[in-house]
């Protein structure tokens, strides 16, 4: 199964969710998981990995979440994944003051925000230890500023 | 090296906690020979175990016992506090500040306000600036005595470079307590960013490290770690003779004391005094006068993250390089009494998240900003915050932890002045980062609660009378001979600074007094 996300030129398959480690949820509902997710945090060089491993940090705790489970309900019944970008983006922005939303996002949020390779994406250094700190490597390397007159403390 | 006392060895003085108060009184009582039992409710972690994880150091450092928040205050987490040895020195980012001298006078500077139940330090400043200095001489602070300052890092230069193109006066790097060089036997700074993470270089001060091992050296102190102290025990007479805690194994222990002193950081130490009710205190101790855990404050802080026109890199080096003092004065033609430091500060992906969705929400623009993180640049305000009474800590009703305790309920609401000052300083630190250049500015939100407080105090304040305060002006709780605060309990008023170097400084000053008082056999 491959699914369409409109003009996001991001694969989600379903061989990105039978690696996903979860019985307990349909592929279906995993698919949507990935979705929402995918447009709430659309970066489009992002290895998909990230993605996968936030809806499988994800799907661990929403199946004992009511929340969680009842807005992902709603969101098939309105065959969601099978929607344009446009019809998704809608719908996401109809509910975006949700509980659900909320929950969605911050989970999301939490997983590809801490991940390493969207670190190296956006160029944030992650662990400094390995390398012995900015001291050497760039700490106060700024040089667009405007001359004020003396910022050279 | 660390010996180990009697449980019946009412000769110790029991310290309770071992962050900037408590493992400061610990050392310095032990340095004069006088000797310490610290009972620190969180585990011994060491060096070696620090890593430059957020995510797991937080989970490692912080104090997860419930607490409930009400008013203005997080609901489920309305403080952030640290259980370790070490407490929140471990955490804390090193701006290593003085109060300044109109603020002791806190009632005479500003008057009588309509929110805010103010009293002068009942402390000479002349006397505060001398412990001071002692207070700047154990921690080493870069810019104090003979610490060179740090170079700016990246974040730090934009915001100089705001503030003096909007006219205000260049500003040096800040007085930190951290190595610019080494000292102390411990490292120069490696500028690795991970300030909050505990310091895997102990280029930071913290007492983990610095005021414990040291104490130990002594031959005259023992640190007890994972020992939760649940009760202080009154005699009839009004003094304390002993401790009552939860071991590391569960078991109840009494411990004698000769005296008592208590630094559990605000929330904990005003707790502890009302959860210590006896025959004599039937409200708690030092609470005669209903007096224990009013006057909570915190800092009136707020944030701001802004996209600059270039690299900005601001993980790269100290969290908290800068702080501008151009409105820490005091003048009310801007709208609020007292003032607020600008103070640089880093984020990680995560954190800038917090800034960012409030504004953008989620979707392409959220994500468009998010891989502009490296441009971004950050600052936060910490002004002064007023005391008041209805702002306060108190026993839950039906609520028990683990320990079988009354949970602490955290009342805070943020009075007008802070909510002005707020305004005021978000709006300044914008415009701060406008003038070079900043493309787009993200604050602080003024929805919902306005978050979780690191810097609590005032709930055991100190006075020039008992109808007045918990404390006297040496920190000893009136009506308890023998029982002494020793953290930011203590705290008349907050200030505009950040409390630790404020902390260290009550709490050599109050090891001096109580060596004073055993020498007079008043204790």
């Amino acid at each position: 199964m491959t699914i369409a996300l409109g003009g996001l030129q991001i694969a989600c398959t379903k061989k990105d969710v039978d690696i996903i480690e979860s019985a307990e949820l349909s592929d279906n509902r995993l698919l949507t998981i990935t979705a929402v997710m995918r447009r709430l945090l659309p970066h489009e060089d992002l290895d998909p990995a990230v993605y996968r491993d936030a809806v499988t940090a994800f799907s661990q705790t929403a199946m004992n979440n009511e929340t969680a489970m009842a807005g992902l309900a709603k969101l098939e019944s309105r065959s969601f994944l099978d929607l344009p970008a446009s019809e998704q983006l809608a719908i996401l922005a109809e509910i975006e003051n949700t509980p659900f939303f909320n929950t969605v996002r911050a989970a999301a949020i939490r997983s590809v925000y801490g991940d390493e390779r969207t670190w190296e994406m956006l160029g944030y250094g992650g662990d400094a230890s390995r390398f012995g700190g900015y001291v050497d490597r760039g700490f106060n390397d700024i040089d667009w500023l405007p001359d004020v007159g003396r910022g050279t403390d | 090296m660390p010996r180990t006392y009697d449980l019946n060895d009412d000769a110790v003085v029991v310290v309770i906690g071992s962050g900037a108060g408590g493992g400061t009184l610990s050392n310095e009582l032990a340095r004069k020979g006088i000797d310490v039992v610290c009972l620190e409710a969180g585990p011994r972690t060491e060096l070696g175990e620090f890593r430059n994880d957020e995510p797991y150091m937080n989970a490692k450092l912080t104090w997860r016992d419930p607490r409930e928040g009400s008013g203005d205050a997080s609901r489920n987490n309305p403080t952030f506090v640290c259980k370790t040895v070490g407490g929140t020195t471990v955490h804390w980012t090193a701006l290593a500040l003085r109060m300044k001298e109109q603020e002791t006078r806190a009632l005479t500077t500003y008057g009588s306000m309509p929110e805010a139940d103010l009293i002068d330090w009942p402390i000479a400043f002349d006397e505060l600036s001398h412990y001071y200095g002692l207070a700047e001489a154990k921690l080493g602070v870069a810019g104090t005595h003979d610490m060179p300052r740090f170079d700016g890092s990246n974040n730090y230069h934009v915001l100089n470079a705001g503030a003096m193109k909007l006219g205000f006066p260049h500003t040096p790097t800040a007085n930190l307590a951290i190595n610019s060089v080494p000292y102390d036997g411990r490292a120069a700074c490696r500028q690795s960013g991970f300030c909050r993470s505990g310091c895997i270089y102990s280029a930071k001060w913290s007492t983990l490290y610095t005021e414990i091992p040291k104490a130990e050296a002594t031959g005259h102190f023992e640190l007890r770690p994972d020992a939760m102290v649940l009760k202080i025990d009154q005699r009839e007479d009004g003094r304390v003779t002993g401790v009552v805690y939860q071991d590391e194994s569960g078991n109840i222990v009494h411990q004698a004391a000769r005296a008592v002193a208590v630094a559990g950081n605000a929330v904990e130490t005003a707790r502890l005094l009302l959860n210590s009710a006896s025959q004599r205190s039937p409200d708690g101790l030092g609470n005669q006068n209903g007096l224990v855990g009013r006057y909570y404050m915190r800092h009136v802080f707020g944030f701001v993250a802004a996209r600059m026109p270039g690299q900005v890199n601001m993980f790269k080096g100290i969290v908290q390089m800068g702080s501008l003092e151009h409105q820490a004065h005091h003048d009310p033609g801007r709208g609020f009494a007292s003032g607020y430091h600008i103070e640089t500060v880093s984020m990680s992906p995560s954190g800038l998240t917090r800034l960012l969705v409030p504004h953008e929400g989620w979707g392409e623009d959220f994500a468009e900003a998010m891989e502009d993180y490296r441009n971004f640049a950050a600052a936060m305000m910490c002004g002064e915050d007023f005391p008041e009474a209805t702002n306060r800590v108190t026993l839950h009703d039906s609520r028990i932890d683990r320990y079988g305790l009354p949970i602490p309920k955290v009342h805070y609401v943020r009075s007008e002045n802070s909510w002005a000052m707020a305004e005021h300083g978000l709006s300044h630190i914008e415009d701060i980062f406008d003038a070079v250049g900043a493309t787009k500015t993200y604050r602080t939100p003024r929805t919902g609660s306005i978050g979780t407080a690191t810097h609590n105090l005032g709930t055991a304040r100190m006075a020039s009378s008992e109808e007045q305060g918990v404390c006297d002006p040496w920190g000893n709780v009136y009506g308890v001979p023998n029982l002494y605060v020793s953290d930011g309990s203590l705290f008349p008023t907050s200030m505009t600074a950040n409390p630790t170097l404020t902390i260290v400084a009550l709490a050599i000053r109050q090891a001096d007094h109580i060596e004073q008082q055993m020498t007079a056999r008043v204790l």
